[in-house]
């Protein structure tokens, strides 16, 4: 299996061959991307254009693109030396770039249709606070990227103490959770069509603009007019319309779903976890449990229905920015968050629960309900007998709603945790550690401060929880031992 | 402290935020929250000057008078506030934590361990320089939302608190 193992890492080594192929064709879409107006015109109306001059540009650009992309190849490499992934780029302006082992924080492996068209994967390297893309290796065999990994992983074991030699040789991965077909068209259904709807619409009236202009006019007008018909006068034609509108986002959704969940699997190896999932562009991403600040739950009404829903997990932010700090592990059933997140906590029993004071409800119920309720009953449209009516149904419906989501709101103070439940129908669940949090805040709003209620807020390496309308002695005493555990733990928190 | 020291703990006496004497701000610094005030004010007040040219000019006169009026009050309103949020200012040094509380109607106290502390740094902008004042930053790690700003600090209390709490910061990484 292992062809390249007499590879020595130490000496300049280049990437594989096909990174010529995988430059060019970074090369010719990014080209694409810049001049696609202008073939689009082409296109629509060729007469323009002379086709010699076409062939000639065609040729000429894909002759450089060529050589550009061997260029590429030749003027790239690699090697390890002084404990520090070096890497050497760039045709016309030259890069070296060295990276510490001890500065890298998340090494992924990827592979993106075009890589595997190659049978070749893509390392990249993470390093803690720059917020720059660096270390991406673009082409490598899927041996030698594992056995640069590996280099990189002995380096991290030896540091941090644990020089187990099996381990590092063989880590066998222990799969925490992985997804069946059924999951996945779960997931699929499950999925927020409204957005796509919403896109798709975009995009709908976006080019009937354009093809209307291309149409002759007398199509047109009769298509039009049939349109404002259809629209005027059939109630039904838009039913219609509407739901195949629906079940076309649908299958686009599940489409979609499909592409990037498919064969999602969390693999355990003991310090950190790897997820895997997708098609065509299949990801990795790598969690080094130390890192992880909070574990969330979400579920939506359907996801409720259907027993399934989304472990979210964020980690302290790493090079990547945006999304890539939250890791969506989705189609989960809600026992395995339990088992995740009581791994961390020995005694989760012993956890003290604490819900908001009851004015909260009334607080919920005056802004959710009254409140649009008093703006609806200065519109003057519709009659007063439908303004009473609607008012009434509004108020009484959302009396009920804020009730629930007021009893949806829980928090538990463990030894080690905080636990936060928020939601009805669209539920979530926070777990976090205490020995994360950076900051304890405590607020009052004007209300707050005349009943002496207060909320608190809660700051970790990836955001903040927060929990509303406490009694002020409970939030000060959640305080008061809260920061007493931060302060006496010695773990590492971020 | 050893195995053998073994005294008696009063659950009284145990750390509690809510029993802290604060210390305040620099009395000056009300005149640097007065100035920064009157300055977004002045914005403001060009802002409503052009606006009421062009309702002169379209013939509503009668509105300028009430427009003034309310922005007056604001102005009361705005600078009277400086004097209430003042004292509500305060910050606390304990061995393990800073402390900072402020805000009249929207109140918020925040706490900050020192060993989530990154780095801190001294900073003074020009109206705080004017009143030889300073600001002292506290920077945690990842998001924003955890950074401290103590203001209406003199400057070499401001730099003695930094180093206090960079001294604190790293006696408890070492342990």
């Amino acid at each position: 299996m292992r062809r390249n193992e007499n590879v020595d890492l130490s000496k300049p080594t280049r990437a594989s061959k096909a990174y010529i192929g995988i430059a060019l064709f970074k090369f010719v879409i990014r080209f694409l991307r810049q001049i696609w107006p202008l073939l689009l015109l082409y296109f629509i109306n060729p007469g323009q254009v002379t086709g010699i001059f076409l062939v000639l540009s065609v040729g000429v650009l894909s002759g450089i693109s060529t050589l550009y992309a061997i260029l590429t190849y030749y003027h790239f490499d690699f090697f390890i030396a002084d404990d520090a992934l070096n890497i050497r780029s760039g045709v016309i302006k030259r890069k070296e770039q060295s990276i510490p082992f001890g500065r890298i924080q998340n090494i992924h492996i990827e592979e993106q249709a075009i890589h595997r068209l190659f049978g070749v994967v893509r390392l990249k390297v993470e390093t803690a606070g720059s917020k720059e893309e660096e270390g991406i290796i673009e082409a490598l065999t899927p041996d030698l990227a594992s056995q640069i990994k590996q280099r990189i992983d002995e380096n991290h074991m030896m540091r941090s103490g644990v020089a187990d030699a099996e381990d590092i040789t063989e880590p066998e991965g222990q799969v925490i959770s992985e997804l069946s077909i059924s999951d996945l068209f779960k997931i699929g259904i499950t999925r927020n069509h409204l957005r796509t709807a919403l896109i798709l619409l975009g995009f709908a009236i976006g080019f009937l603009e354009d093809i209307r202009d291309l149409l002759p006019s007398d199509l047109t007008l009769s298509w039009e007019s049939q349109m404002d018909k259809m629209f005027d006068y059939d109630p039904f034609m838009l039913t219609t319309l509407f739901g195949l509108f629906l079940i076309i986002s649908m299958i686009i959704t599940v489409g979609t779903t499909f592409f990037r969940f498919y064969r999602q699997r969390l693999t355990s190896f003991g310090d950190r976890w790897i997820l895997t999932a997708g098609l065509i562009a299949r990801r990795e991403w790598v969690i080094p449990v130390k890192k992880i600040q909070e574990v969330s739950f979400a579920v939506n009404p359907f996801q409720a229905w259907l027993n399934i829903g989304e472990i979210r997990i964020k980690t302290a932010s790493s090079s990547e920015v945006g999304d890539e700090q939250l890791i969506r592990l989705s189609g989960v059933h809600e026992n395995l968050f339990h088992s995740l997140t009581a791994n961390f906590d020995v005694d989760a029993e012993s956890a003290i629960e604490f819900k908001p004071v009851y004015a909260y409800r009334w607080r919920l119920w005056i802004f959710i309900g009254m409140i649009p309720a008093l703006l609806f009953s200065f519109v003057s449209y519709f009659s007063i007998l439908t303004r009473v009516a609607t008012i009434l149904i509004y108020l009484i419906s959302t009396f009920f709603l804020t009730g629930a989501l007021y009893r949806g709101y829980r928090m538990s103070e463990g030894e080690h945790h905080l636990c936060l439940r928020k939601g009805y129908g669209w539920r979530s669940v926070k777990w976090t550690l205490w020995p994360k949090m950076q900051a304890v805040q405590l607020t009052q709003g004007i209300y707050e401060q005349r009943k002496d209620y207060a909320s608190i807020v809660l700051s970790h390496g990836a955001g903040t929880v927060s929990f509303p309308f406490m009694k002020k002695e409970e939030v000060l005493g959640v305080m008061n031992r809260g920061l007493e555990r931060i302060e006496r733990s010695q773990a590492d928190w971020i | 402290m050893t195995e053998n020291e073994n005294e008696q703990h009063f659950s009284s006496d145990l750390p509690a935020v809510e029993r802290l004497e604060y210390e305040r701000l620099h009395k000056d610094y009300r005149w640097v929250m007065m100035i920064r005030r009157a300055i977004s004010l002045a914005v403001t007040f060009v802002i409503l000057l052009i606006g009421s040219f062009i309702l002169v000019s379209q013939g509503y006169p009668e509105y300028i008078l009430p427009l003034f009026g309310v922005f007056a009050l604001i102005i009361i309103f705005r600078i009277g506030m400086t004097f209430v949020a003042y004292p509500r200012k305060g910050f606390a040094l304990r061995t393990k934590d800073v402390i900072y509380r402020e805000g009249v109607f929207y109140y918020r106290w925040v706490a900050l361990p020192y060993d989530r502390i990154q780095h801190a740094e001294v900073h003074a902008d020009l109206i705080e320089r004017i009143f030889e004042l300073s600001t002292l930053r506290i920077y945690t790690a990842g998001g924003s939302s955890s950074d401290l700003e103590i203001p209406g600090l003199k400057p070499d209390q401001a730099l003695r608190m930094r180093a206090f709490v960079l001294k604190q910061a790293d006696i408890d990484e070492e342990e």
